[in-house]
């Protein structure tokens, strides 16, 4: 039971492709069936999970943050749900030969919300001092940029101190968010300016107001830069914390949209089968994120491969993906997501789910049974986040009974977990994940690469795994212009990555979205419910 | 009562408060002592949520955040530095928010208080009356059936209440809005907004009411039994007056005291199920607020909380103290 896409395929392609041909700018020559022409009006509610603490993706890109940041904000480029790319601030760009040179040339009489004009002196703030030095996950990449150059009012240009293709795949709303230089170009702090409660942004929705615990309130931004757009006269964020209850008022028609996977995944296909709801697992390019055992190479057993090879039979990823995960996704076998097509292959060695083959093989390792039946000892952590992951913990702990491994689960909260996992380094074997990204150089080079082992940093490389053939793909792959050499070095990682077993892949995710069927275009784009809406209308029922 | 004697009360209950009042600044100070280490004793601090949450692997991102925040200075440090402030009435500014706490506070109070004084007065009045008709029904089937909806009430668990009651009022019926406390978007006239308030209020008002409502009965059924037994009110039986009068002026007045009791006692363990009941129907309340706050070792903000609900409870009880006197002429004040 793996499947993946709701059933009304057809109908939702269908609904797709037009929300496509809308973003894409090309609506009028699209045969316009009266349903499906955008009309514009109307309110859309969408449920937070959580309250946001500001409004500025720039300098954190959680889920929450982004989602509300995303519709007032602009990015440099949008990018398709194939990664092509589209104008969004930039109207065109081009990388130099040398890869060393990035130009912008900007739309002209954009208007921030509060009237001024923007202008390339606020692209030149964004990326030397709003994300390219508060973004934790893209901050590495534009690290590479040694200064931004504006010739004049509509051309940025980048220059880089070595080639760095990630960039290019870094740029919309929610990465690369373009804050105003004249509000936040004032020698302050970025985090204590009172422009992260209420947001200015070029956006095609406007910040009205933030009830504290009970909802966020954008309206239609009536100077937008793209003629008739958005078509929405209002969202409405209501804050939502209980999953159940989000379940709930999305059955109940008093939200539009529940996201990133926030209803319970073993509600989610009845809530998809009802006539008024639909679900969809599209649009999360971004969010791509694998789910893995990892283990920690200092301890003198699991710093093993062989071991960490004969454990790897023991779980059947299958079952974690049918029950832990309940069908939203595909099982991994390595670290990269199957979505970052442009580095992802199936092409590395897989270990079949076999107990036996795994009782074997820690024997010639060396481990076998002791008179008590026990061959050692070890722990389980796993990530607060959800549910998910103590399941999987309590899987692999029952699977690793019967061939003779004793574990202790351990629960902690996040921050908790945090500390043990890169600060105390006092763990074993931890059930985890980390989002890919759009590209292995900004989501998955961080876990595994040597000159990344920095005790006291989050999702740095946690496990101390070490590998000097590995760090120099890595690094070649990090300047690489051309996609086919860049993509046959990430093969390789993935080869060695899949040999090594610093970690054991077992899952790559699908987020899912539960919408009210009146809602389209909203997963149209790569960053589908993160994309600023302007593209998104409600059709009347 | 001669005005002698309402004088020397006056007076006595004067230096009474004054004495409670020493108290319970020493109970605050030993609070804040308390409160600050035990946050301080658990792993992790806010830069370590926030550089987790983002998924950040950098360095220097996570220096950079402790030194804005002052987490880089030694605890004894961070400590003085909190009691100077809060001596003055500054709590702070949220790490998470960068909002001052007081503000944040300030917000979200009104909305808890609304929740905890209704929840607490349909718990206090529907108990007495179910109490006392348990009571006067000693043993028949009126008594049992009271006996086992409060035993089904004190068995729930709140959370599990607040969902059933959205499957069955919004899912089902859709006769009542599931989340918030009122719909933020429209403009409200004053009667509208009252009405949209108490829409999204019966909800959460009656889940955090149910464990209370059984607890008060059977308060009340027992205090009833009690009284019910006593010489005076067999006597006020003997001389004739209606049973109603007997039953509401002579005995559930006199079996109101340890419901009063109660009262004081449970401010506190309210706050707790505030926190279940706020997230359950996204009741923008200070008991969730505290309660992420905690995730996100957002240690001001958690703090600022819990000083002020210490407050809380310390002047509730001392209300209640007081109360007795009125209730019962015969306690005096010590």
């Amino acid at each position: 039971m793996s499947l993946v896409h709701p059933p009304k395929l057809g109908l939702r392609l269908r609904a797709l492709a037009l929300a496509a041909i809308a973003a894409a700018g090309l609506w009028q020559a699209a045969p316009a069936a009266a349903q499906d022409t955008p009309v514009a009006g109307g309110t859309l509610t969408i449920a937070l999970p959580t309250e946001p603490q500001h409004l500025n993706s720039a300098m954190d890109t959680t889920q929450h943050v982004k989602m509300v940041a995303g519709k007032i904000f602009s990015g440099l480029i949008r990018y398709d749900r194939d990664m092509n790319m589209s104008p969004d601030l930039a109207e065109s760009w081009s990388v130099a030969e040398d890869g060393l040179s990035i130009t912008f040339n900007l739309r002209q009489g954009v208007k921030w919300h509060d009237g001024t004009p923007f202008t390339s002196k606020d692209v030149a703030y964004s990326v030397l001092r709003g994300f390219g030095q508060n973004n934790g996950l893209v901050r590495a990449v534009f690290s590479n940029v040694a200064d931004v150059e504006t010739p004049d009012d509509h051309t940025a240009i980048l220059r880089l101190k070595a080639p760095t293709p990630a960039i290019m795949m870094a740029l919309p709303v929610a990465t690369a968010t373009i804050l105003p230089a004249h509000i936040y170009d004032n020698g302050g702090n970025i985090r204590e300016n009172p422009a992260n409660q209420a947001p200015i942004g070029t956006g095609p929705f406007r910040f009205v107001e933030w009830q504290r615990g009970s909802s966020i309130v954008l309206e239609r931004n009536p100077d937008y830069f793209e003629d008739g757009r958005p078509y929405l006269d209002r969202i409405v964020f209501a804050i939502i914390p209980d999953t159940q209850s989000r379940g709930a008022a999305v059955e109940a028609g008093q939200i539009d949209m529940v996201y990133h996977s926030t209803a319970a995944a073993s509600d989610a296909r009845r809530l998809g089968d009802l006539p008024h709801l639909e679900l969809s697992t599209e649009g999360y390019f971004f969010e791509s994120t694998v789910c893995f055992w990892e283990f920690n190479m200092d301890h003198p057993i699991l710093g093993k491969p062989e071991v960490r090879r004969a454990l790897a039979h023991v779980i059947d990823k299958q079952f974690i993906l049918d029950n832990v995960w309940m069908g939203f996704g595909a099982t991994a076998s390595s670290p990269f997501h199957r979505n970052l097509a442009h580095a992802h292959t199936d092409a590395v060695p897989t270990y079949a789910y076999d107990p036996a083959t795994a009782e074997r093989l820690l024997d010639e390792a060396g481990y076998p049974r002791g008179s008590d039946g026990v061959r050692f000892r070890m722990t389980i952590d796993y990530t607060p986040f959800g549910d998910h992951y103590q399941r999987m913990a309590q899987y692999a702990r029952q699977q690793l009974a019967a061939i003779g491994v004793e574990t202790d689960v351990r629960s902690q909260d996040f921050a908790s977990w945090v500390r043990r996992i890169w600060t105390d380094r006092d763990w074993d074997t931890n059930m985890s994940a980390i989002t890919n990204a759009s590209d292995p150089t900004i989501g998955i080079q961080r876990a595994y690469w040597s000159q990344n082992i920095r005790p006291g940093t989050p999702f740095t490389n946690g496990t101390h795994y070490s590998n000097p053939t590995l760090d120099a793909l890595f690094e070649a792959a990090a300047q690489e212009n051309d996609a086919e050499k860049r993509r046959a070095q990430f093969a390789e990682v993935q080869t060695i990555l899949a040999t090594d077993l610093p970690v054991i892949a077992l899952v790559a995710i699908d987020q899912f979205t539960v919408a009210n069927t009146r809602v389209r275009g909203y997963d149209a784009l790569a960053d589908g419910v993160y994309s600023g809406f302007a593209h998104v209308w409600l059709a009347d029922q | 009562m001669s005005a002698g004697t309402q004088t020397k009360t006056g007076r006595r209950s004067g230096s009474y408060l004054l004495r409670r009042l020493g108290q319970s600044v020493v109970v605050l100070g030993i609070v804040l002592v308390l409160q600050f280490t035990l946050l301080h004793l658990a792993p992790g601090d806010v830069a370590d949520v926030i550089a987790g949450e983002t998924q950040s692997a950098d360095p220097a991102f996570v220096e950079q955040l402790r030194r804005d925040l002052g987490l880089d200075q030694p605890l004894p440090v961070q400590f003085l530095y909190y009691v100077g402030r809060i001596l003055t009435l500054d709590f702070g500014t949220s790490h998470a928010f960068n909002v001052p706490v007081l503000e944040l506070i300030a917000e979200r109070l009104p909305a808890t208080l609304l929740l905890m004084i209704s929840a607490i007065a349909l718990a206090f009045a529907l108990g007495a009356v179910l109490g006392i008709v348990a009571a006067l029904y000693h043993g028949r089937w009126a008594d049992v059936a009271v006996s086992v909806v409060a035993l089904v009430f004190y068995a729930t668990p709140v959370f599990l209440a607040g969902i059933g009651l959205i499957l069955l009022f919004t899912v089902q019926l859709r006769w009542l809005p599931m989340s918030g406390m009122y719909v933020t978007w429209v403009t409200h006239t004053w009667w509208s907004y009252t009405l949209d308030v108490a829409r999204h209020l019966i909800m959460p008002m009656v889940s955090l009411a149910l464990f209370y409502i059984a607890i008060y009965t059977r308060l009340m059924r027992a205090a009833m039994l009690e009284v019910l037994g006593q010489d005076y009110v067999r006597t006020a039986r003997a001389k004739g007056l209606s049973p109603a009068r007997v039953v509401f002026r002579h005995a559930a007045r006199n079996a109101m005291l340890p419901m009063v009791t109660m009262l004081g006692l449970q401010v506190a363990s309210l706050l707790g199920g505030a926190v279940l009941v706020e997230t359950v129907f996204g009741w923008p309340g200070i008991g969730r607020l505290a309660f992420e706050a905690v995730f996100r070792r957002d240690i001001p903000l958690v703090l600022g909380v819990l000083f002020l609900s210490s407050v809380l409870v310390l002047v509730v009880n001392l209300v209640i103290d007081l109360l007795y006197t009125r209730l019962d002429p015969r306690i005096s004040l010590k």
